[in-house]
């Protein structure tokens, strides 16, 4: 018997020993290969179409440093195309403001949701929060336009959200996230690490591609898909002013493109679910009302903004389509802290339009003129 | 717990720990109790790889304890007889009826057919049951060795149970002669540190076997021999009967690897299946390392009692040839298996009349080294152009390929390659490359994995935890059921 025993304890100490030497070799290892090698090679647009989806959470990391005063914008690319933060910060009356623009291609106030916990955290003074004909539409009835699977969407930001995220991101949010995309969570080291991995292969193909064939699936680095890392030197200001989107029909293509464009398509794209706003009930409403009573219970000011349209749009559109924005926007108004900035109504140049919701460079400039004064008063309170 | 296998993270973190926890604090003083929940989990593993397909594992086991029972007590040979006859009619049919009919019936449809174009007749639709071809040879083996009075019957039916449905081997193997599981149950079923290791050594050695190297090299196979266009390319075909050779024989150890591993946690060693085969320099020699639980038992009960060598040059003949084409058969219900057994036996019988005759002997006698690496070449050669024979089910597809595989009307085309392969191609050829040298430096020095498991715990666990992180980061994402649980 005190044989058995004495084994046992043999056993147990040594085999303790080098089962903890796997464990931190493992986590070590792992740990710096997913930081080194895989996330770099996401951001630069290697192992995804677009790096931008990679910034949000060392963004917000950025943010929470800032000592001065901050305003986040959140939204799709309709975002993204419309704050320039450097022209804002330069109009503004405030010296040491930042204006951080996180606006995502094809984001929707669902997939946004899972950065609230973060974004709070951050601590930023104003939230610009897209609330435009685009944030109300009912995604379990309705379809998106532009060939767009949204819930593979979903799937793919929420799965690539959680692998950048760590335990303190998680928050009561979770509650209004889908039961079907539970699973694309991941909450805890092991399931992340597992989600990083599923890049490695790729990953290590593209090292291989570079170092001995000298080819690369790399965005080039002035493109408007890649994202840089967090120690360039042009890091922050990209998140003022992130490189824009060039023509999206071609560089300088002519107006009669647009018409033809328009005519070929607005009919059928007029009918999905972006351009068909619902009053109240639908996911993106409740993540909506989510999102603005966490951010104005915790102090933080929110400008709800729903952006123009080229004015080309709207001969398309049928009398009242839209009129879900209007009841949408006001349901949201639930306090002082609450600013509607609704210019879907306002009729602008299509010559301030990159393509039917997206603005330009003149686009933009008028945008930074509305907001940066009113952004003044806000911070001011005068 | 929806599927229960190797590659399940279930088996990992609740079911083997289960069972290594509860038949540690039950103790070697209560082995037979240890037993038991060695037979309940083995039972509950089956179930949940296998569903009700577990009726037949029983009836076998049933009908095989009986048996070898009523040979032993029995003094009249008659009657023994009838009791070995009875148990391989049922075995043997069980094995027939899920793995055979269906295709007994399909060769008969396309028989009749073009000879008589009579109306087809329904197949069955059966489901194969997995492991079905390894416990019958199991059981089999037992009931035979004590008609043969070379085993004594089980004391106890709970022992002989458990020796039928031992879990890490039930699925695929090793195939386990009764008398070594005997031995190992009546030893201690507590390991000791060092067993311990080497079992967690063995474990993660399989995994990073199968799902490195045998999973992201099933990619470039399966894009290979799916699209039919680039079996004209020699290249192509080439690589596709050299990755498939990587593939099946890191997927077929690494189960060994990871069911050896499990055993030991267990208390149990089970006999090594592969020893090197691609370092093999005749087609005995390889053989003597592929799958040597199958070719032992295949020598023991099919290759001996069919005549074996001592019989003049005939039977040999007939011995190898019935002995090749049955275990090629054996694989699987399909025309190529037995073609593949087909082609070993002539490998072999070709081995066999050369090997004797005066060139050959002198220049082995002569030139040893430099005969060896040629018996290295030509026995790796043929052994991967029978692999093609193996992977390509579709016999319209065997011919072109075998063609294209000897260089008669095939072509070279780099860009051809890149089209059909897999983006990830670099890492696949670096994995491959690295295969190869490990294969070699394993043949050498005898066992990687012995070498691991040997070290003290920093190394151990420096190799352990480096092996684990590349496992886990180096898997493709979708991962290949293990080749061997269709047969």
């Amino acid at each position: 018997m005190e044989i058995d025993k004495s084994l046992r304890e043999e056993n147990v100490q040594s085999l303790s020993l080098s089962i903890s030497i796997v464990f931190l070799v493992f986590i070590l290892m792992s740990s710096t290969f997913n930081s080194f090698i895989i996330k770099p090679l996401l951001r630069d647009g290697s192992l995804i179409v677009h790096g931008r989806y990679m910034i949000t959470f060392d963004a917000l990391d950025t943010v929470e440093a800032d000592e001065g005063a901050s305003v986040v914008a959140i939204g799709s690319s309709i975002t993204r195309a419309s704050i320039d933060g450097s022209c804002i910060e330069n109009f503004s009356s405030i010296r040491d403001l930042e204006v951080y623009n996180l606006g995502l291609s094809a984001a929707n106030p669902y997939t946004e949701l899972m950065q609230l916990t973060a974004l709070i955290n951050s601590n930023p003074d104003i939230v610009l929060l897209e609330a435009g004909v685009n944030s109300f539409w009912d995604i379990d009835s309705q379809n998106r336009t532009g060939g767009i699977n949204e819930e593979s969407y979903i799937e793919f930001r929420m799965r690539l959200n959680s692998i950048l995220m760590d335990d303190s991101d998680f928050g009561n949010w979770t509650e209004i996230i889908r039961e079907k995309d539970r699973e694309f969570l991941f909450d805890d080291y092991f399931s992340r690490n597992n989600e990083t991995a599923k890049y490695s292969n790729e990953a290590i193909e593209e090292l291989f591609s570079r170092f001995v064939l000298d080819q690369s699936n790399a965005a080039k680095t002035t493109s408007w898909l890649r994202a840089p890392e967090t120690s360039d030197e042009s890091w922050e200001d990209y998140l003022s002013t992130p490189n824009y989107r060039i023509g999206v029909w071609n560089n300088g293509s002519m107006i009669e493109d647009w018409e033809a464009w328009f005519e070929n398509n607005m009919q059928e794209r007029s009918k999905f679910g972006e351009f068909n706003p619902q009053h109240s009930g639908t996911l993106f409403h409740t993540v909506m009302e989510h999102i603005v009573e966490e951010l104005t219970r915790n102090e933080i000011t929110v400008i709800l903004i729903a952006t123009p349209r080229n004015p080309m749009v709207f001969d398309y559109l049928e009398p009242g389509q839209t009129d879900g924005l209007n009841s949408s926007l006001s349901n949201l108004t639930i306090s002082d802290d609450v600013i509607v900035e609704n210019m879907f109504w306002e009729t602008w140049d299509k010559d301030e339009f990159l393509d039917r919701n997206h603005l330009n460079d003149n686009g933009r400039q008028k945008m930074c003129e509305i907001l940066a004064p009113k952004i003044d008063t806000i911070l001011t309170g005068e | 717990m929806n599927n229960l296998d190797f590659v399940t993270s279930d088996y990992y973190f609740w079911f083997l720990p289960a069972v290594f926890l509860c038949t540690f604090v039950i103790g070697n003083k209560q082995r037979r109790k240890q037993i038991a929940i060695l037979l309940v989990s083995s039972y509950i593993f089956f179930w949940f790889a296998s569903g009700w397909h577990i009726l037949l594992l029983l009836i076998s086991t049933l009908v095989d304890w009986n048996a070898a029972k009523n040979i032993y007590l029995s003094n009249d040979s008659k009657v023994k007889k009838r009791w070995l006859k009875g148990a391989l009619i049922i075995n043997l049919g069980l094995l027939g009826i899920f793995k055979y009919l269906d295709f007994i019936i399909e060769t008969w449809n396309w028989s009749t057919l073009r000879i008589t174009g009579a109306p087809e007749i329904d197949t069955l639709g059966l489901l194969l049951p997995v492991g079905i071809s390894f416990y019958t040879f199991q059981t089999m083996s037992y009931t035979i060795d004590v008609y043969r009075g070379k085993s004594e019957p089980y004391d106890d039916f709970i022992s002989f149970a458990c020796y039928a449905a031992f879990f890490p081997q039930l699925v695929a193997g090793p195939i386990v002669r009764s008398d070594h599981f005997r031995k190992e149950i009546e030893s201690t079923l507590t390991p000791s540190a060092m067993r311990f290791r080497l079992g967690l050594t063995l474990i993660v050695y399989g995994l990073a076997k199968k799902l490195i190297i045998a999973d992201n090299v099933a990619l470039h196979v399966n894009a290979i021999f799916e699209d039919s266009s680039g079996l004209n390319n020699i290249g192509l075909v080439w690589w596709g009967a050299l990755a498939f050779g990587i593939q099946i024989y890191c997927d077929f150890s690494a189960y060994t690897d990871i069911a050896i591993g499990s055993a030991h946690l267990l208390g149990i060693r089970l006999p090594e299946n592969f020893d090197s085969p691609y370092g093999a320099t005749s087609p005995q020699d390889f053989w003597r390392r592929w799958h040597i639980s199958l070719s032992t038992w295949l020598r023991d009960y099919l290759y001996i009692p069919l005549g074996g060598s001592k019989n003049g040059p005939r039977v040999l003949l007939f011995a190898l040839m019935g002995t090749m084409l049955l275990g090629g058969l054996w694989h699987g219900a399909s025309w190529n298996f037995v073609l593949w057994g087909f082609m070993h036996g002539l490998l072999l019988i070709l081995h066999r009349t050369l090997k004797d005759t005066k060139p050959v002997a002198n220049l082995f006698e002569k030139l040893p080294r430099i005969s060896c690496l040629l018996g290295w070449v030509v026995t790796q050669y043929f052994v991967f152009m029978t692999w093609l024979v193996f992977r390509l089910e579709d016999t319209s597809l065997l011919i072109p390929s075998l063609k294209t595989y000897i260089g008669i009307g095939g072509h070279w085309n780099i860009s051809e390659m890149a089209d059909i392969l897999p983006e990830v191609r670099y890492l696949t050829f670096a994995i491959a490359i690295i295969f190869l040298i490990g294969h070699f430096v394993s043949w050498k020095i005898g066992g990687v994995k012995n070498w691991i498991s040997r070290q003290n715990s920093v190394v151990w666990g420096v190799c352990i935890g480096v092996m684990l992180m590349l496992t886990l980061s180096l898997r493709p994402v979708e991962t290949v059921d293990f080749i061997y649980f269709r047969f």
